[in-house]
């Protein structure tokens, strides 16, 4: 996007702090993602890491700090210049988000006919190589409703990629998937980002579908970042909440507790 | 991420048309590189594209020679893409395309009438 990226990183965010009202949900994270690299965002719920995809794809302002993507930092960036990098990346949101009254191929062709002066035979043309790409070219002309919650997916990610994003983000790509079906979904991310020059991000709990698909991963939890580091790394850590994490501990409840008895003490 | 940048020279030959293309080709200049392809396709029996020095190419790039070379058959006429890097060549496998389109290696064999169909 800009000449400050041609060595550094594609996305950085530089003490980012996110609050909804008085809530602050990130409280100064640190972290990078280099081009062409596929980076995990790993974490419970409530951890925050859908808030940093909505921020890193400038659906939140940050409160303050800085998330820069491609050369443009995204909490001082003007609404066009939002808009400018969002053409240039491409985002499969959790629920798919396909538009329930146009066909599969259709749903691809969208920002291709809404942000490009190209040709409708050629947006044909590539509507076909981007479904052929995620396995669904049978499927142009079905309707969403048509379609399994793995095809679904398949296809939010062909419209994901229409405009050959050089970055795709993934919300939760295997939620309210059976097994199988996600690892379908894990083993088509390994495939693009071997045959694409596209870097990737992911935010996903699953933690299998996490080592098997990233080169880093960033795990937060309430908000910080407790680690960053290379799958394999990852997994020696000793850090007691990445070990409880990966070996799915339970929190104690004593927090709660506190929480609870604050609620009835404190004076209204 | 920013603007791409697309070089297209025309060269004509005893045997065809060589366009020679510089740079990388992506939505925002795929439409001009058709105008010409398809101009070109015109003005000869065999257009050859000389590949060599394309660094990236996306799907609105490879859309645009399915089309020329959808054209081409319908003229009755040569299409031949020569000198491809593993940027094009990686893509064009991954779309299962390779054994669409006429690939050589050199503009000489690009050129020749009688290897080419």
């Amino acid at each position: 996007m800009s000449s400050n990226t041609a060595d550094g990183p594609i996305i950085s965010g530089k003490d980012l702090r996110v609050q909804y009202g008085h809530r602050e949900i990130l409280h100064g994270i640190n972290f990078d993602v280099q081009a062409e690299e596929t980076i995990v965002i790993l974490g419970g719920s409530g951890s925050g890491k859908s808030t940093l995809l909505r921020t890193m794809v400038g659906l939140e302002k940050p409160t303050s700090g800085a998330v820069w993507v491609g050369g443009t930092n995204l909490a001082q960036a003007s609404a066009a210049e939002i808009d400018e990098v969002r053409k240039k990346i491409g985002l499969s949101f959790q629920g798919g988000a396909l538009i329930g009254s146009m066909t599969v191929g259709e749903n691809v062709a969208l920002p291709l006919r809404e942000h490009t002066k190209l040709e409708a035979s050629t947006i044909e043309v590539m509507v076909r190589i981007k479904l052929q790409q995620v396995g669904l070219l049978k499927f142009q002309h079905f309707m969403p409703s048509q379609l399994s919650g793995g095809m679904k997916k398949r296809a939010a990610l062909a419209r994901a990629m229409a405009m050959d994003p050089e970055i795709l983000f993934f919300d939760e790509p295997s939620a309210g998937l059976d097994p199988i079906v996600a690892a379908g979904i894990d083993n088509l991310i390994l495939n693009l980002k071997k045959a694409l020059a596209v870097t990737i991000v992911v935010v996903t709990h699953e933690l299998a579908s996490a080592f098997l698909i990233a080169d880093r991963i960033i795990v937060l939890d309430a908000g910080h970042i407790v680690a960053m580091a290379p799958t394999e790394e990852l997994r020696q850590s000793t850090h007691p909440r990445i070990q409880q994490f990966l070996n799915r501990v339970a929190d104690s409840d004593a927090g709660d507790e506190v929480d609870q008895l604050q609620l009835f003490t404190e004076r209204i | 991420m920013g603007n791409k940048i697309l070089e297209i020279s025309i060269r004509v030959a005893e045997s065809g048309t060589i366009v020679d293309l510089v740079g990388a080709i992506d939505i925002g200049n795929s439409p001009v590189l058709r105008l010409k392809l398809f101009e070109s396709m015109l003005a000869t029996s065999r257009v050859a594209v000389n590949m060599h020095g394309i660094r990236y190419i996306d799907s609105s790039g490879i859309a645009t020679l399915i089309e020329v070379l959808v054209k081409a058959r319908d003229l009755k006429k040569a299409f031949v893409l020569f000198g491809l890097g593993p940027a094009v060549y990686d893509v064009l496998k991954l779309t299962n395309l390779l054994g669409v389109f006429h690939v050589v290696d050199t503009e000489e064999q690009a050129l020749d009438a009688n290897a080419a169909p």
